[in-house]
């Protein structure tokens, strides 16, 4: 667990890793901006699972915004064309929203 | 020529003289020889005489008549010299016709001759010399003598010859007979000094004293009897004077008797008494009698010589005395040491025909197969032997020394190879050493000489050496050596034990002697061992010796020339072969020493059949386990026993564990005896009543005295029968009991006096067969009668004696109507002698006997008149407390349901107020303020001010309040609210002066409408600081309101207006106006912090000595519901910017009580666009956050002055473009604009409550 105190700033996102029934999952949590986008990216191509089935856990994303939808569009482009897929589960409320604003819920897979 | 004569006194005397008369005739005539011999004599200083012609006619000068010549000056001068000197001219004319017919001085020394010149035969010595004088014609007519006495030199001379004599005769006489007789000799030696002695001495048994010795007098003379007894009424001799220790000079012709003839014919004419002194008592114990010379004066010289001679004679007698005391106490001691030494002899040999019946049948029986191994007599058999022994070793060591010491020894000396003989003699203590923990090594070196030893002997001389050793020590070891040293064998036993003073070293083998308090093993001993060995060790001319360190340990040696020379022929055989084996030696040292071994837990402290229940305690102490074993067991069957073995032992038990009820304890123990025992016991306050019986083997009426004064209990002598240490130890336990008991009663009953005393309680008690009455000392006390007079009035009159008349019969009802075993308690007067009464409280049981009647009344009685006086007197005061508080309470009541409320909630307005009424101890005055929620978001203002002060005014001014609250309720316009009041004040009191303002503020209009009855000016100022005073108004209520119309002005965001009373700003001697203005300036008009506490400092500013009227102030400020922050951002901070800013925004949105749901949008919003100003427009990006009641505005400015952005509409698949429509979407408005750095774009935000109360 990790206490925050209110005048910290979360530079960075958390990443959880598992390798479940011929998936990748990964965790995320933290705030997804066009700060620490890249970041989400970066950890997604080491894991290399883009043949794949990658399942973002993204219970801890407590903000999100474009750039971090942005990111995940990427993430998924990545995984098609890679011959595997993206799903997206356990979304948090701030994940949720910015989907339903945009009206992205029907491009991605959500389980 | 007689001019010459007159210078001297006899010249002058010569010139008196009838010369005619004499031969010589007129001097005139004389010849010059004769003139110039007479001048010569006269100025000569010298003693001179002479004699001129035929009758030989005397001439001295004024010396020779000083010195010699005496009485018979002046007479002599002139006359012939025959005359003058008559009594001596036998010895004088001869040596004169020397003179004068031969011409030939003549020359004497020390002359005797007898002078009477002092009216007696005087003794004298003169040196002179007579020398011819010519006349003329050179013949021989006179002589001249010139002469010098040497009488006192003589004398002296004489006197001092005589005691330093008779020193050198009573030196060296040892008896006080030798002395005596000696003195005597010696005054007989020198009878010119003393005529004659008598020596008298004290015999005081019979009353007189005896003559010692008689010098110069016959033993038969009466003079010198031989015995004068002290009660003699006319004794010879005056004795009490000397025996008073006084010197006397006796008058002889007071004698009776003559005394006897002396030198010279003559017999003395007085006697000198001088007193012996012993100079240890002071007190005479004879005295001498001297006789003086006649021939001598008594003079102090003479008397000073008898004294010296007396004290010589004295001390030589003292001297023989002592000397003689000494040699008395010499023999008896001596004598002494024979006498023991044959008593143990003698007793010895008593000794052994008992021991021998003694061990023979005990040894018999315990040899008995038919005694059993576990039977109780074989145990007690074992005791006899093992005691019948140690008595034969102790009878056998003692006769031993005494043969030695009478010579009857006989021994018998071979060689022998001293290592092997002394081995085994040293091993027999391995295992008493091993079962003591203690080494035991032997070490013997190869001999150069041939040892000629008797075993026997030798045996006895290791095995005490051993045993000694033995005894002394507990921890480390013995080593005993056999070493070759000059020409001697050296044997060596040295321990590790407690060691030898080093005063007591040298006594160390003498008989009997034993060290004093060592640590050993035992106390038991004769102190005989160590002499044995010494003179065991002489027989074979060696010699035993010692050394030692106390605490350290001890080495003794014993010495053992090499060779046979120093042995008689007699008891040496010569063998080829040394001996080797030794003798059988006694075992019983060994044993002995083994015994002193006995394990601690002795059969004593076997506790099986101990008697049940509470049984006293005995410890009995003993350092020999026989004695205690048996002690112990004796009473064993009647108490609970425990042992030790000294004193030390004995106090640590009771230290450690319980203190017993009685102590038996021996008396001689190592390490602490039992006085010892005794005096630590006493002085330990948890021992100290614990009775000790004492036993011991000292018998003797000053042994149980002793005993008993140093604070025995008991004291028993060994032997005792078993009865009497029984009946003993029984008789002190209960003894020690009953004292116990007593102390706890007599403590007890002490307790509880003083109880009674302090709890001023008394007890009481009434036999009621009897009828007699009795109390405790408090009881009395409370009555004031002496316990005669109390006991005296029996039962029942008590009650009328001592009750009070009003209380007697319901103290006898409750009385007489108890039942057995029932309880009363009441409270009476009793009435003292001296009149004065008492309230006291009884308590009465009443006991029964056996058969359940009536018995007893007991109880108790109390005084509590004081008591009762001052709770009668404390109930007074709070009755009085109660009531006045009551007064006050309701005084109080009242006021506080007058009084305004406190605190108020105002949407739109923050109030604050201030009251105070100004009489002291009331809470409401005339004045009073009021705020009432008049709906849709206006609230009216009310002040007010009844004239006049107090309660009364408050009543007005609670009746109007009331009134306002109803108008208030019907929604008036203020003047019509106003006129309303003044109706009401018109018939309420028609003399009362109120004044009374009334506003409405309403935040929409941001307006305060209202309407001012005769009250002060509320003043009113915006931020800005310009205050204004509402001066509009009407009259004071009661006066007429009319048509005063309703005034308005504006109070916007943050104006604030206040309402206030004349107690505030109205000050004797001071215009008021001046108060007004001090009220404009104390107002922060420009704050926007809260009001709290400002009315409070408001009045403390103006009125620094506190109000003194009634004080009301209202204060209230229209609410600024705006917020703004903002905050910079720079691009490359290296800081997660778009993050930071997104949580300001949430920060401030939370602070402002924003909606969460509203805070989360504008948080995505803010990210958008910040993040879009960072990646297109410029740094810095600005950010700034607005709110005005429920509406928020964001914007945010960077530095790039490109185009304004529009929202896009990307694909599904675009990964970018879509912030702003997010802004869209989220924003209520928003938009954009060039600014002169770049751009804005804003985005604003506005909530209903509903989404409030959502979040």
């Amino acid at each position: 667990m990790v206490v925050r105190r209110e005048d910290e700033i979360m530079t960075e996102l958390t990443f959880t890793h598992d390798e479940a029934a011929g998936r990748t999952v990964l965790a995320v949590a933290g705030e997804i901006d066009t700060q620490t986008a890249d970041e989400l990216r970066g950890t997604v191509d080491e894991l290399d699972v883009s043949h794949r089935t990658l399942v973002l856990d993204l219970h801890g994303v407590e903000f999100v915004d474009s750039s971090g939808l942005g990111a995940l569009l990427g993430i998924k482009k990545q995984q098609d064309r890679g011959g595997g897929a993206l799903q997206l589960t356990r979304l948090s409320d701030a994940v949720a929203r910015i989907i339903e604003i945009t009206k992205m819920d029907r491009v991605f897979e959500i389980v | 020529m007689r001019s010459t004569w007159t210078s001297s006194e006899v010249g002058r005397d010569l010139e008196a003289v009838d010369w005619a008369s004499t031969p010589l005739g007129d001097p005139d005539g004389w010849p010059v020889s004769l003139k110039a011999a007479v001048r010569i004599l006269l100025t000569s200083k010298f003693a001179m005489w002479m004699a001129w012609g035929p009758e030989l006619t005397f001439f001295c000068n004024d010396a020779y008549r000083r010195d010699t010549l005496g009485d018979k000056y002046p007479w002599a001068l002139g006359q012939p010299a025959s005359d003058v000197w008559s009594e001596i001219w036998d010895d004088v004319e001869p040596r004169v016709r020397t003179v004068i017919e031969t011409g030939e001085a003549t020359w004497d020394e020390s002359l005797m001759l007898f002078l009477e010149r002092r009216g007696f035969l005087e003794e004298s010595y003169h040196t002179f010399s007579y020398s011819p004088l010519a006349d003329d014609e050179g013949r021989v007519e006179g002589m001249l003598c010139v002469v010098s006495e040497v009488t006192e030199q003589t004398v002296s001379t004489r006197r001092m010859t005589t005691l330093r004599d008779l020193g050198a005769r009573t030196t060296g006489r040892h008896t006080e007979d030798e002395s005596i007789a000696a003195a005597c000799e010696q005054i007989e030696a020198d009878p010119l000094s003393l005529p004659f002695g008598i020596v008298y001495l004290v015999d005081r048994a019979q009353r007189r004293v005896v003559r010692a010795c008689g010098a110069g007098v016959d033993d038969d003379h009466p003079f010198a009897p031989a015995s004068i007894d002290l009660d003699e009424a006319s004794p010879v001799w005056p004795v009490a004077e000397p025996l008073a220790g006084r010197q006397v000079l006796v008058d002889l012709s007071t004698v009776p008797h003559e005394p006897p003839v002396g030198p010279w014919g003559q017999r003395p004419v007085h006697a000198l008494l001088v007193p012996f002194v012993d100079p240890a008592t002071t007190e005479p114990y004879g005295f001498l009698v001297a006789g003086l010379s006649p021939f001598r004066p008594v003079d102090e010289a003479y008397t000073g010589f008898v004294d010296l001679f007396a004290g010589q004679l004295s001390a030589a007698i003292n001297a023989a005395r002592t000397f003689d005391g000494e040699k008395r106490r010499a023999e008896t001691l001596a004598r002494l040491d024979q006498a023991k030494t044959d008593f143990f002899t003698n007793v010895s040999h008593e000794f052994r025909t008992p021991l021998t019946l003694l061990l023979g049948p005990t040894s018999d029986a315990l040899n008995d197969p038919s005694l059993a191994a576990d039977d109780v007599q074989r145990r007690r058999f074992d005791v006899v032997h093992r005691n019948g022994q140690r008595l034969l070793e102790l009878v056998n060591s003692l006769l031993d020394f005494s043969r030695l010491e009478a010579g009857g020894i006989t021994s018998q000396f071979e060689v022998v190879d001293l290592a092997r003989v002394t081995e085994p003699l040293v091993m027999m203590f391995e295992s008493a050493a091993e079962q003591a923990g203690l080494s035991l090594e032997f070490e013997a070196e190869p001999l150069s000489g041939v040892c000629y030893i008797d075993v026997e002997h030798w045996a006895k001389i290791v095995l005490n050496l051993m045993s000694n050793a033995f005894k002394f020590t507990f921890v480390g070891g013995i080593a005993v050596t056999l070493r070759d040293e000059d020409g001697q064998a050296v044997l060596t036993v040295r321990d590790t034990g407690s060691g030898i003073a080093a005063d007591d070293l040298p006594h160390l083998f003498e008989r009997f002697h034993r060290g004093r308090n060592q640590a050993s093993r035992t106390h038991e001993g004769s102190g005989i061992g160590l002499a044995l060995v010494a003179e065991l060790s002489r027989l074979h001319g060696g010699e035993a010796s010692a050394t030692s360190t106390e605490g350290i340990g001890t080495e003794m040696t014993v010495r053992i020339p090499f060779g046979r020379a120093h042995l008689p022929s007699a008891e040496v055989t010569d063998s080829a072969q040394p001996r080797t084996a030794g003798a059988t030696a006694p075992t019983a040292l060994v044993s002995e020493a083994r015994r002193w071994l006995a394990p601690e837990t002795d059969t004593a402290a076997d506790q099986a059949g101990r008697p049940p229940g509470d049984v006293a305690r005995v410890l009995v102490v003993d350092d020999n386990l026989d004695m205690r074993t048996y002690v112990a067991d004796l009473l064993r069957d009647r108490y609970e026993v425990a042992t030790a073995s000294d004193g030390i032992d004995a106090l640590e038990q009771m230290h450690q564990g319980q203190v017993p009820d009685l102590v038996v304890t021996d008396v001689m123990m190592p390490r602490l005896d039992g006085f010892g025992l005794l005096e630590r016991m006493q002085a330990d306050p948890r021992t100290t009543s614990v009775p000790v019986v004492m036993v011991s083997a000292r018998a003797g009426e000053e042994g149980t005295v002793e005993g008993l004064e140093a604070g025995a209990a008991d004291y028993l002598v060994k032997p005792f029968a078993a009865r009497e240490l029984l009946a003993r130890v029984a008789v002190n336990l209960e003894l020690d009991r009953v004292r116990r008991i007593r102390a706890t009663l007599e403590r007890s009953e002490a307790l509880l006096d003083q109880a009674q005393r302090l709890a001023k309680v008394g007890s009481w008690e009434v036999d009621l067969e009897r009828q007699t009455v009795t109390g405790s000392d408090e009881m009395l006390r409370l009555m004031g009668l002496s316990r005669t007079e109390f006991e005296a009035m029996g039962y029942p009159d008590v009650i009328d004696s001592v009750v009070h008349p009003d209380d007697a019969d319901r103290v006898g009802h409750a009385l007489a109507s108890l039942r057995v075993g029932g309880l009363a308690s009441f409270d009476q007067r009793i009435v003292r002698p001296d009149g004065t009464e008492k309230l006291v409280t009884v308590r009465a049981a009443l006991l029964g006997d056996d058969s359940g009647a009536p018995r007893t009344l007991q109880g108790s009685m109390q005084d509590i008149t004081e008591q009762r006086a001052a709770e009668q007197a404390l109930a007074e005061v709070r009755a009085r407390d109660e009531a006045a508080q009551r007064e006050h309470s309701i005084a109080e009541a009242l006021q506080r349901s007058l009084l305004p409320a406190e605190t108020f909630e105002i949407d739109h307005l923050d109030v604050a107020t201030y009251y105070r009424a100004g009489v002291e101890g009331t809470y409401v005055g005339g004045d009073w303020y009021d705020i009432i929620d008049l709906g849709g978001h206006r609230t009216a203002l009310v002040m007010g001010d009844v004239m006049g002060r107090g309660v009364r005014a408050a009543s007005v001014m609670g009746q109007l309040r009331s009134a306002v609250r109803a108008f208030a309720t019907l929604d008036l316009p203020p003047h019509e609210v106003m006129q309303h009041l003044d109706e009401l004040v018109q018939d309420l009191a028609g003399d009362q002066i109120v004044t009374c303002v009334y506003a409405v503020h309403d935040p929409i209009a941001e307006t305060v409408r209202y309407a001012n009855a005769g009250h002060l000016p509320p003043l009113v100022a915006a931020r800005d600081g310009q205050v204004r005073r509402l001066t509009a108004g009407g009259p004071p209520l009661g006066a007429g309101y009319g048509d005063v119309p309703t005034e308005e002005v504006s109070l916007p965001a943050g104006a604030t207006i206040v309402f206030y009373t004349d107690g505030l700003v109205e000050h004797r001697g001071r215009d008021i106006d001046e108060g007004i203005l001090a009220l404009e300036r104390h107002i922060d008009w420009r704050g926007t912090s809260s009001l709290v506490g400002v009315p409070e400092s408001v009045v403390d500013a103006l009125l620094p000595l506190g109000p003194d009227d009634d004080v009301a102030i209202l204060i209230a400020r229209a609410v600024v519901d705006d917020d703004e922050v903002s905050m910079s951002m720079h691009r490359d901070t290296g800081r997660a910017t778009v993050a930071e800013a997104r949580h300001f925004v949430q920060a401030s949105l939370k602070r402002w009580d924003v909606p969460d749901t509203v805070t989360r949008d504008l948080a995505l919003v803010t990210s958008e666009l910040v993040t879009n100003a960072m990646v297109h427009g410029g740094a810095p990006v600005d950010l700034r956050l607005q709110r005005s009641g429920t509406r928020v505005l964001l914007e945010v400015r960077d530095d790039a002055a490109s185009s304004l952005p529009r929202p896009q509409d990307p694909d599904d698949d675009d990964e970018h473009g879509r912030g702003l429509r997010i802004v869209e979407t989220l924003s209520d408005e928003w938009g954009m604009h060039e600014t002169d750095r770049g751009k804005c774009v804003w985005s604003a935000r506005t909530w209903s409550s509903a989404e409030r109360t959502r979040s």
